[in-house]
């Protein structure tokens, strides 16, 4: 079973990933959703049930887990909405895993924890929604560097995890370069994708890939 | 690579869960010093929607505060709804607004036109109710709100109480509902730019000409819905008059999409929180689906007007209404005033 956390998000943030979870063919109709909020729980038994799903609810460490199941392929089918909103709100719809890719593969690189220049805090909160809406695209990039003092944000304790971990779950390949690890002492602290170095990174940079850097 | 402000982003809930539990709210008065004086015609011990302090046995003056985190993204909108819903609590009295304050709280980071356009937006509307911005006051915080302190004048004679509806009273509401359910779903993105313009175009409609066109009629109370959705507020309106107030749950207009929304759980946190404080007052008959009910119990940023009328006055104040605001034609009758006659005091059928 497909399992989102979300944990630390608020209305209507889980409700719109479960569904999104349940039209994803891979998920055969059930979802098992982490939340930490009572609203996030009777919202998403809500939606169980105007999907003629049946609904658990466990509790776990911290919240619960909401397990959606035996939703039928039609009944996923949601709203069609707004496709600048969706892409807007970062929660664009995953597209069919045959769907031919139609753009040139992309390398993002991420240098920082913040996006571009600014107050800090204001470059952390884009930093995490554009990795969030990337996570989300139709079209994931085809690989995400982190490097300098963005190596922080694939490590234990960064709010980006999770978003990073669904990239690589949608087949995005994820590096971070290992003597930014090194000087920020975060080695053994790395919590999602491999390590990689400055030979393989100037491949990538010469390589076929668009390079977009952060 | 360009940061255009998108307010909602900076906002934990869209403003939907902002508003404090009306039940929390009580408890935290409890004990406080004596405040009452004779001038005082509504204060603190009445849920009413604004104080109202004589000033002459002809003359009154009615105060409010209201403010919020972002509603909506465009900062022009957001400061626009924001005055339309402070200035609301006026109109809620009967009175007219005169002078209004600005209180604002922005990220240090927000970038200064924005900041600029939430104001103008404030005082567009301030200017459109005919009272003026007179100052006000902004600090920093890294979630953003927006709200007025409005000033307005009344003959206390004229007073539109919240508790004083009349058994034998029809209730007439003037906006459709939905409006936190509506703007829940555009930030989930599966909500689209027809249905951001339309609930827009609501929440930024002042109360003013709803108010102004009940005037000839015998309104015997009135109340605008905000926070405490439309149950919340009618049960305010139901138990301070000591009566019984029976809703028909298909006479309501609904903003396009807000049932299938409701049902689907793209409900903001307000719901729930109304849900408990009113639930214990409120009896909804099962055949009344639960996204209805939810709907009901949703928090209606910038609401209508909520009067209840002599029954006598119905027709010609419903007609009335509907010619007042053709820009949002959503006037309902949507329930009557009965006998307190036990059990809960509002009743859902």
């Amino acid at each position: 079973m497909i399992e989102i956390n979300c944990f630390g998000e608020t209305c209507p943030k889980p409700v719109i990933r479960a569904m999104k979870a349940l039209q994803d063919s891979a998920s055969s109709g059930s979802v098992r959703v982490l939340v930490d909020n009572t609203v996030a729980v009777e919202n998403l038994k809500r939606l169980a049930s105007s999907k003629q799903g049946e609904v658990a609810v466990d509790e776990i460490e911290g919240g619960w887990a909401v397990a959606i199941s035996g939703v039928s392929a039609q009944a996923a089918e949601n709203p069609a909405g707004d496709e600048a909103a969706l892409a807007e709100a970062g929660i664009a719809c995953p597209v069919p895993e045959a769907a031919p890719s139609k753009q040139q593969p992309v390398t993002v690189f991420v240098g920082s924890r913040a996006l571009g220049q600014g107050a800090p805090e204001l470059g952390n909160i884009l930093i995490k929604g554009l990795v969030y809406a990337m996570s989300q695209a139709e079209e994931p990039p085809h690989r995400i560097v982190f490097f300098n003092d963005g190596a922080a944000l694939t490590c234990e304790g960064s709010e980006l995890v999770e978003d990073v971990r669904e990239l690589e779950r949608r087949g995005c390949e994820v590096l971070t370069c290992g003597t930014c690890l090194d000087f920020h002492g975060l080695r053994d602290k790395l919590a999602v994708g491999g390590v990689t170095n400055l030979y393989a990174i100037s491949e990538f940079v010469l390589g076929p890939d668009k390079v977009v850097t952060l | 690579m360009e940061t255009k402000v998108k307010l909602t982003k900076l906002a934990d809930c869209a403003g939907c869960g902002a508003k404090v539990g009306a039940g929390e709210l009580a408890s935290l008065f409890e004990g406080f010093p004596d405040m009452r004086d004779p001038n005082l015609l509504v204060g603190f011990d009445h849920a009413d929607d604004a104080a109202v302090y004589r000033l002459r046995d002809d003359l009154a003056i009615v105060q409010t505060l209201d403010f919020f985190p972002p509603i909506a993204d465009d900062p022009f909108t957001f400061g626009q709804i924001a005055a339309a819903n402070a200035l609301s609590d006026i109109y809620a009295m009967g009175g007219r607004p005169i002078t209004a304050l600005n209180i604002m709280a922005v990220p240090e980071s927000m970038p200064k036109d924005a900041v600029r356009e939430i104001l103008r937006g404030g005082a567009t509307k301030v200017a459109e109710a005919g009272a003026i911005v007179a100052g006000g006051h902004s600090i920093y915080d890294d979630e953003p709100k927006y709200g007025l302190s409005v000033t307005g004048v009344i003959d206390p004679a004229k007073l539109l109480r919240n508790d004083t509806a009349q058994v034998g009273d029809v209730l007439i509401y003037t906006k459709p509902v939905g409006i936190g359910v509506l703007t829940t779903a555009l930030k989930g993105g599966i909500a689209g730019e027809d249905e951001r313009e339309l609930v827009e175009r609501v929440m930024s409609t002042l109360n003013r000409a709803a108010a102004e066109a009940a005037r000839p009629y015998r309104v015997h109370a009135c109340t605008d819905i905000t926070g405490f959705a439309v149950l919340g507020h009618t049960l305010e309106l139901a138990q301070g008059s000591d009566t019984q107030v029976t809703l028909d749950s298909t006479a309501f207009e609904f903003l396009p999409g807000v049932l299938d929304y409701a049902a689907m759980g793209i409900l903001p946190a307000g719901v729930y929180r109304n849900r408990r404080y009113a639930e214990a007052e409120v009896s909804i008959a099962d055949s009344v689906p639960l996204a209805v009910a939810d709907v009901l119990f949703d928090p209606q940023t910038s609401g209508g007007l909520l009067f209840s009328v002599h029954p006598d006055d119905a027709d010609a104040l419903e007609a009335a209404l509907k010619a007042a605001s053709p820009a949002v034609p959503a006037v309902q009758r949507i329930g009557a005033v009965g006998a307190y006659e036990g059990g809960s005091r509002v009743i859902v059928r």
